[in-house]
């Protein structure tokens, strides 16, 4: 018994150190100044740009890996056409980027694709820059988050089979409308889940995105990245401020993902 | 449906799973696929309804090549074995699947699924989901639902191995009156040969890929074309050595390494005296005796040679260690060549009938 309740202290107390007090540190330090103060740091230009560019970010690299995401995993598990060994090849790799550091996978993406490599300068030349711009930030992060949506589908396929699938195509139905109507109330919250993930893991990439960026202000600064540089610069308020923005939306974040991660149990 | 099946093959990697299959069901019929697990009673079905290609080989429907068609074309309606129902739509909503799909006007679809849910007994439990039934009615709704859209063949992958033993006497009752009164051309596999002899017109038995042998029950049973069959349909023992058997030491003289097959149905036993051909009687010890609810299996030792049989509860009950004598009417003779139905020669009829 004593055992037992000295591990609950101890998981508390983890708890505690590691998530409570930096929330509360980085409340009471966007709050240092005032509510002035912090309107003030979130109001700077660089401040509105940075978070507007983490939304595009998180949007769009949420649509994208959503639907391919949905769409590799049903190729992975139900097409015939894809040789079992090419299968098991595909399988591995889609956790590539969970084995790599995303520095690693960002500097991979500067390698291939920057302004001094043969396809970024044709890429360039037709007047579209990838790397330290947008497409290469989305790229990266795209690469940082591939694995998750894949790895939280595949599983339900697998599991739930393919005989209603079957079923349906003998009762007439192709493979558009099967997939609607049969396959998608299957693997809905699994989907769900896998954006909200999707999301929070986007939001927070700083390594890749760092990498890839250049981190240039009102440029090609992302959340993440212009704390990152407020700190250098001592600006402790601002850089707590524009963390609290990020914070709370993880909150909110988790607390969707545990009403999923109920439903998804229950389906 | 008249349905024809043409050299039939299908292979995964390098196994052979169906070999050469060829037959015809005429309009109507119903058949019964038999044959023990992993005979390629399911991959026959599949190929039938398009949802697996074959390697070789043709179907056809009507006298039609149906092979590229897809199976959404094909006009079958399948029950799977764990039924594959929706799980997430209502029985209403899953009978009404294969009619939304040809986009019948709502009015039609509310007509026809009412129509299949009064037929399959069903109804007021229109509006549950599958997890709120019960094994015999998923069944039913698996049947409704493949029925809905009127196709010209159903098939049925064991229907009925997942529900016990009592349910699916009156389930395989109701399952035959209701394909005798849609009229529709029916395929179903089973493991369980009192099913396809009580439930089918025509019988197909598959061995190991082959289709050893197709026709009525009957057919079937009186003349069993390979010992396969024979060993399959019915109950029985073999016998190694022939010559401990009277009256059939000359099948077995004349063609050395003949082995027999005997049916319990085949034996007749009795008190010493009680038969009256004595002549053509084995001695033989009674070995053991079951109850088996409506009468008794008995086992009998003829030498070393074990044979059983089964015995009236009207009769004086038998024990153990008592002295009988035996005869055996008929057996089943084959060797690696050839097999037939030999008759008892110290019988009336000396000649042995070939088949
Ligand atoms: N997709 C597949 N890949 C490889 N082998 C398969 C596949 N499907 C079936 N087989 C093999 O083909 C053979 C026939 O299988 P099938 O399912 O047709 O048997 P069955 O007669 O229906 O058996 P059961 O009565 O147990 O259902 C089996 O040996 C099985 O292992
Ligand atoms: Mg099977």
């Amino acid at each position: 018994m004593t055992i037992r309740r000295l591990w609950i202290t101890a998981v508390y107390l983890i708890f505690t150190i590691l998530l409570i007090i930096p929330l509360i540190e980085i409340v009471r330090g966007s709050w240092a100044d005032g509510w002035g103060g912090f309107t003030q740091a979130l109001m700077r230009p660089q401040s509105l740009h940075a978070l507007g560019m983490t939304g595009i970010i998180v949007i769009v690299v949420t649509l994208i890996n959503t639907m391919f995401g949905v769409m590799l995993a049903l190729y992975l598990v139900r097409a015939q056409w894809i040789g079992p060994r090419i299968k098991r090849l595909l399988n591995s790799l889609v956790d590539l980027p969970f084995a790599v550091s995303p520095v690693i996978g960002g500097l991979m993406i500067v390698l291939l694709l920057g302004p001094s490599t043969v396809i970024g300068a044709l890429f360039e030349d037709a007047g579209f820059k990838v790397v330290y711009a947008l497409p290469g930030m989305i790229l990266a992060t795209l690469f940082v988050t591939f694995p998750i949506m894949v790895r939280e589908v595949l599983p339900v396929l697998q599991e739930i089979g393919a005989q209603q699938e079957e079923a349906a195509s003998t009762l007439g139905a192709y493979s558009w409308y099967t997939f609607w109507k049969v396959t998608w109330p299957s693997i809905r919250w699994g989907v769900i889940y896998g954006v909200v993930l999707t999301v929070a893991r986007s939001l927070g990439e700083f390594g890749a995105v760092l990498v890839v960026s250049g981190n240039i202000m009102n440029k090609t600064q992302t959340a993440t990245t212009l704390v990152y540089q407020d700190v250098e610069n001592f600006n402790v308020v601002a850089a707590n401020g524009v963390a609290l923005v990020l914070a709370v939306f993880s909150v909110g974040l988790l607390l969707l993902m545990e009403w999923a991660k109920k439903r998804k149990e229950v389906h | 449906m008249h349905i024809e099946v043409r050299n039939l093959n299908k292979s995964f990697g390098d196994f052979n799973a169906v070999q050469n299959v060829s037959f015809e069901i005429e309009k109507g019929h119903l058949i019964g696929l038999l044959g023990p697990s992993g005979g390629g009673k399911t991959s026959i079905l599949r190929m039938l309804a398009g949802l697996e290609s074959p390697t070789s080989g043709d179907i056809l429907f009507h006298g039609k090549r149906v092979n590229d068609l897809p199976p959404q074309e094909r006009g079958i309606g399948f029950v799977f074995q764990n039924y594959a129902l929706f799980k997430h739509m209502t029985v209403f909503d899953n009978i009404a699947f294969g009619l939304k799909v040809k986009k019948q006007s709502k009015e039609q679809i509310r007509q026809r699924v009412t129509e299949l849910v009064e037929l399959t007994g069903l109804k007021g439990f229109e509006h549950r989901y599958v997890h709120q039934l019960s094994g015999g009615q998923r069944q039913r709704v698996a049947f409704a639902r493949a029925l809905a859209p009127e196709p010209q063949l159903l098939l049925l992958d064991e229907p009925f191995a997942a529900i016990d033993a009592k349910i699916r006497t009156e389930l395989r009752t109701w399952l035959k009156e209701m394909i005798e009164r849609v009229g529709i051309t029916s395929i179903f596999v089973t493991h369980d040969q009192d099913e396809a002899i009580e439930v089918a017109d025509e019988i197909m038995i598959i061995g190991k890929g082959k289709l050893e042998q197709k026709g009525t029950p009957w057919e079937i049973y009186k003349n069993p074309q390979t010992p396969f069959v024979a060993s399959f349909i019915g109950e029985s023992t073999v016998v190694e050595d022939l010559s401990v058997l009277k009256g059939f030491e000359s099948a077995a003289a004349d063609h050395p390494g003949t082995k027999a097959l005997i049916r319990p149905e085949y034996i007749e036993i009795g008190r010493p005296g009680e038969i009256k051909l004595a002549s053509a009687t084995l001695d033989a010890n009674v070995k053991d005796v079951h109850f088996r609810g409506s009468e008794w299996l008995v086992e009998l030792l003829v030498g070393n040679v074990k044979l059983i049989t089964y015995r009236s509860l009207e009769k004086e009950v038998l024990r153990p260690g008592d002295f009988v004598n035996v005869l055996v009417h008929r057996a089943y003779l084959f060797n690696d060549n050839d097999s037939w139905i030999a008759e008892n020669s110290l019988k009336t009829d000396p000649m042995p009938v070939h088949i």
